[in-house]
């Protein structure tokens, strides 16, 4: 019994003393939970806040400068990723370093060691445009101070086509054409993401989108490449024939107004803009100018019978090749002498006395309006910089001499996109459409950012008036007319010739001409218009001879990209291998380059427009040779695309 | 139609042992699963490329945690009795194995471990369990003579001293201090008169003061631990605080509710040893003080059931074990906790049945084992 009782009392012993401890627990409980509490929800925001701090950040990236494309979507100017290389603090100079990035940076290792040998300044660019493997091997040097950083390089994929209209850019943005006229929508907007990262510094965590998708608006130029590169091709080729020293070609959408080519010579490398100079870049067909000269004659013309003034059945005396001007002591003169002319003959044979007798007949304050009509003297408000306005006095101060100068094309200054226009407005017809390059600006997703709409304006002329005088420029081409060399087989073509001398600060300069064609096709339903002009040519400066045969060798070449039809000899005119069909691919095979496969597509066979669709996006840089289909290509087809930076490719008429 | 009583019946046939122990036990190591892959996916997928791999371990060492576990509850109070000295003495002689150079295995300056097979075994860890049962089984064999310091105060005493040694000579400072908080409760559960107990306290509490003092790194830990507490000083983030302020960075961001499990951006490498002694922030960080005080209800539904248990037993050594076992459970989770939030100085404590750790996970898990052995002997008779 005793014990059981002891043993009763150890029990409540333990239980008592059990009881002690968990209060002990219970109190500790309390504590933690207290303690909890005062981190979670009192000083929670703060720690939060504290972790938020050392964890994650804000990066700001740069967008990639938005691509160029042309109306077919050819990409004209793209960004590649890059890495800018600095040397940054902290950084221990080594001579041995100047040496292992030179290669790399493509610098001079004297020079770059002049660079790292230099105190004082913490951060120096080394270069701001080095590509993606370099910048790996540059890392793998691990050298400490010198540091990379995500950056993005300027390409022009086609090189120079178009260079003069797209332009280029600098470190900080666009420089010229486009590239600075858009230059705020192609730049576009930082991206801000918020990252966070483990201690190590490795991402983890990024919301908003991940660097590299952000990118400038796209500018889609009214261009079309392959016109533009045949443009280029055949004015560079004449320009090196006549040893001229510069010319444009600009090709038109009379129904439209869109500018399908824009071609300069000289020309250069906007990949490599540094290496040309400023008479290379300048966008002559824009803002340059000079007297039309006899190109100006269907526009006066035209305006007469629009006015009333003459009709195309009159005929003028056209004084046998000398004609005195009151106030003026020289004589008018013709090339060779006239004498009673109809208007579609002073037209074909390009007659400046009975031109000027017609201006003087229409007077120069209804020439004025008339010619402000055309476009002359007055800005497009082309999106892109240094449009000349043209240089047409005001018809108060015209005097009779001034009214006889203008009427057959001097004493007046256009650039040749105005002298196109001009030509354009006969071939729709008398309506002026504006001429435009950028047809609209979209963002990477595709949609519209702004739209530059055709945009017609008044009427000019009369349909009768514009059909009537189209059809007498359709002389000039013949083999009476002063430019049969512009004649195209199986199409209307309806133009001009013009060949003026060069103005100087003292007048003519002797010996220096401006020698030019312009004119469209087919006559009867105007599908685009050339203006082909060159600048001081050697040997002859005639427009009919010097000018001409690109007009002719241009307008082939789109009536075959156009697919405009083409009224051929019949077959027993003409030997038959001519006639069998050479072009065994389907034209519209498309291969795209696919960045993923990094092989360079087979294009044989292609046209040129095809072979560059299917090139797009290979980020190569393309050098053609000759017109029509593909029959060679270097390099082959399959190989690896990061090899070869440069495709030419050997075009022909025939396979 | 079966009648309640019969099921009962049926269920006792397959396990009679409290079914509270059962369900808490199992939730914590579930939840321990859920934690260790959240606090160890990033890290392991960039370690070794697969984010599994140390769910993957912890997932072998519950398996044969919960083995142990059937293993234990199958051995009654008398078998128990009978081990004790000899789990004892194979447990000192597995800690005595982290002094000899050829064996011990050292991470982060000390040299807690020991090679077994491709794993590594702490054998800290058991002898925490093998140190209450020696405690009870001596206490419970001379509880008539625990008056006399040379029964109730002297043989714990000189236990508790020979394995002290051994683990701060590794150095594992923070399970010595679990094993000397330990020995007090169980001498004052056991019946050693209140004056030996309290003499014993100020007793350890002086040596364990020295042994702070005199190391340079226990020192650290202390001050900033000081710093940690007083909120008002800008504490030194980048020495000894840096692991302190992580946890209590993430503790605090849980707020509330937490940002969501597997959302904690702590433990991206920010706070050290987040799968192992500091899993209890992640918890508030990734479950906020809901999650947090969800966790702290089941150890003490896991104390309350196991102190009832030791209440109830009929039979002193099974008492005494009952309650050493909760009260390792309680004072282990209660100093991982306390570290956590800052309350106590930084020691290399994990929280128990949650934290990753191989030994750990089945040490406890085997003790859970004794405990249900001892329960099933309470309700079978």
């Amino acid at each position: 019994m005793s014990k059981r009782k002891r043993l009763d009392g150890k029990r409540a012993r333990f239980r008592r003393r059990l009881r002690v401890l968990s209060v002990f627990f219970v109190m500790g409980a309390l504590l933690i939970v207290s303690r909890m509490y005062q981190l979670t929800i009192i000083n929670g925001q703060e720690y939060a806040e504290k972790g938020n701090v050392q964890k994650c950040s804000d990066i700001s990236s740069e967008a990639y400068r938005g691509p160029i494309v042309d109306r077919n979507g050819v990409t004209l100017a793209t960004t590649v990723p890059a890495s800018g290389v600095s040397r940054e603090r902290p950084y221990a100079y080594d001579p041995a370093h100047a040496r292992g990035l030179a290669p790399l940076l493509g610098r001079e290792p004297a020079e770059l060691d002049r660079i790292l040998a230099k105190g004082g300044s913490s951060f120096v660019w080394l270069s701001r445009g080095v590509d993606v493997d370099s910048a790996r091997a540059i890392r793998r040097l691990g050298i400490e101070g010198i540091g990379i950083h995500r950056s993005q390089r300027r390409s022009y994929p086609q090189g120079n086509v178009a260079a003069h209209l797209i332009g280029f850019t600098g470190t900080d943005g666009g420089l010229e054409g486009v590239e600075k006229a858009f230059d705020e929508e192609i730049t576009g907007n930082p991206l801000t993401v918020h990252i966070c990262t483990d201690v190590r510094g490795r991402v983890f965590l990024s919301r908003g989108d991940i660097p590299g998708v952000n990118q400038g608006a796209t500018v889609h130029l009214s261009i079309d490449a392959t016109l533009q590169s045949i443009a280029e091709t055949e004015l560079a080729k004449r320009v090196e024939e006549t040893e001229a020293i510069g010319g444009v070609v600009v090709m038109l959408d009379p129904r439209n107004g869109d500018v399908l080519a824009m071609a300069n010579s000289p020309s250069y490398d906007p990949n490599d803009f540094r290496k040309s100079g400023w008479a290379a870049r300048r966008n002559r067909a824009v803002t340059d100018l000079f007297e039309p000269g006899s190109t100006m004659k269907p526009f006066v013309i035209a305006a007469a019978m629009d006015a009333g003034v003459i009709s195309a059945s009159d005929r003028f005396f056209c004084e046998n090749g000398r004609m005195m001007v009151e106030g003026w002591r020289k004589p008018i003169r013709d090339h060779h002498p006239y004498g009673w002319l109809d208007v579609g003959e002073i037209l074909k044979v390009s007659s400046n006395i009975c031109s000027a007798k017609i201006g003087a007949k229409l007077g120069a304050t209804t020439l004025y309006r008339y010619l402000k009509g055309f476009g002359f003297d007055r800005k497009n408000d082309l999106p892109i910089l240094g449009e000349a306005r043209g240089l047409v006095p005001p018809a108060s101060q015209w005097r009779p001499i001034r009214l006889a100068n203008v009427s057959f094309g001097q004493g007046i200054s256009v650039n040749a996109l105005q002298l196109a226009s001009a030509f354009a407005t006969l071939a729709n017809g008398g309506v002026r459409m504006k001429p435009r390059v950028v047809s609209h600006v979209s963002d990477q997703n595709g949609s519209l950012l702004r739209f530059f709409p055709e945009q017609a304006e008044q009427r000019l002329l009369s349909r009768e008036v514009a059909e009537t005088v189209t059809r007498m420029i359709e002389a000039v081409v013949s083999d009476e007319g002063t430019a049969p060399q512009a004649r195209i087989d199986g199409v209307r073509v309806a133009g001009k010739t013009g060949t003026a001398q060069k103005a100087g600060r003292n007048g003519y300069m002797p010996g220096k001409y401006i020698a030019s064609f312009a004119g469209f096709l087919p006559a009867d339903d105007p599908r685009v218009v050339i203006v082909v002009i060159i600048d001081e040519p050697h040997g002859s400066h005639y427009g009919g001879v010097v000018a001409a045969p690109v007009f002719k060798a241009v307008a082939e070449a789109s009536l075959e990209y156009l697919d405009i039809p083409r009224a051929l000899p019949q077959p027993h005119d003409l030997p038959p291998e001519l006639f069998k069909i050479t072009n065994p691919l389907p034209p519209e095979q498309v291969v795209t380059a696919d960045a993923s496969v990094g092989r360079i597509p087979d294009v044989h066979g292609m046209s040129l427009r095809a072979a560059l669709r299917a090139l797009d996006g290979c980020g190569c840089e393309i050098k053609t040779e000759g017109r029509g289909y593909v029959i060679a290509q270097e390099p082959k087809a399959g190989t690896s695309l990061d090899v070869s930076a440069e495709v030419s490719l050997k075009l022909s008429r025939r396979l | 139609m079966r009648s309640g009583e019969e099921i009962r019946k049926g269920a006792r046939t397959f396990d009679s042992s409290d079914p509270w122990i059962w369900a808490v036990v199992g939730l914590l190591v579930l939840c321990g699963i859920v934690f260790v892959y959240s606090t160890t996916y990033f890290y392991a997928s960039f370690k070794y490329g697969d984010s599994f791999r140390l769910l993957f371990k912890h997932g072998i060492s519950v398996a044969v945690g919960f083995a142990l576990l059937l293993l234990c509850s199958r051995c009654g109070s008398d078998l128990l009795a009978k081990a004790a000295p000899l789990l004892m003495l194979v447990s000192m002689a597995l800690l005595a194995c982290t002094m000899i150079s050829g064996l011990k295995v050292c991470a982060n300056n000390a040299c807690r471990w020991i090679p077994l097979g491709p794993m590594q075994f702490q054998p800290a860890e058991p002898i925490k369990i093998a140190f209450v049962i020696a405690v009870a089984a001596w206490l419970s064999r001379y509880q008539d003579k625990l008056h006399k310091p040379l029964y109730g105060l002297i043989p714990p005493l000189a236990l508790l001293g020979v394995i002290s040694l051994m683990l701060i000579k590794q150095p594992d400072f923070g399970t010595t201090a679990l094993l000397g908080v330990l020995c007090l409760a169980m001498m004052f559960l056991g019946g050693v008169p209140l004056l030996q107990v309290f003499s014993l306290t100020g007793l350890l509490g002086a040596v364990g003061g020295m042994l702070v003092w005199t190391s340079e790194y226990r020192r650290g830990r202390i001050l900033s631990w000081g710093d940690a507490l007083s909120s008002s000083k800008e504490i030194d983030v980048q020495g000894a605080g840096w692991q302190l302020h992580q946890a209590k960075i993430a503790f605090g961001s849980g707020r509330l509710e937490g940002i969501g499990l597997g959302a904690s951006t702590q433990k991206s490498g920010w706070l050290p040893e987040a799968h192992t002694d500091f899993i209890f922030s992640v918890v508030g960080e990734e479950t906020g003080l809901i999650g947090a005080v969800l966790v702290l209800l089941l150890f003490a539904l896991l104390v309350w059931r196991g102190l009832r248990l030791a209440e109830r037993h009929h039979d002193e050594f099974a008492q005494l074990v009952a309650a050493g076992i909760t009260l390792v459970v309680v004072i282990q989770a209660m100093i991982n906790m306390g570290v956590v939030l800052g309350l106590l100085p930084t020691k290399g404590i994990g929280l128990p049945f949650i934290s990753y750790g191989g030994s750990s996970i089945m040490v406890f898990l085997a003790a859970t084992g004794i405990l249900m052995s001892l329960s099933r002997e309470l309700r079978e008779r």
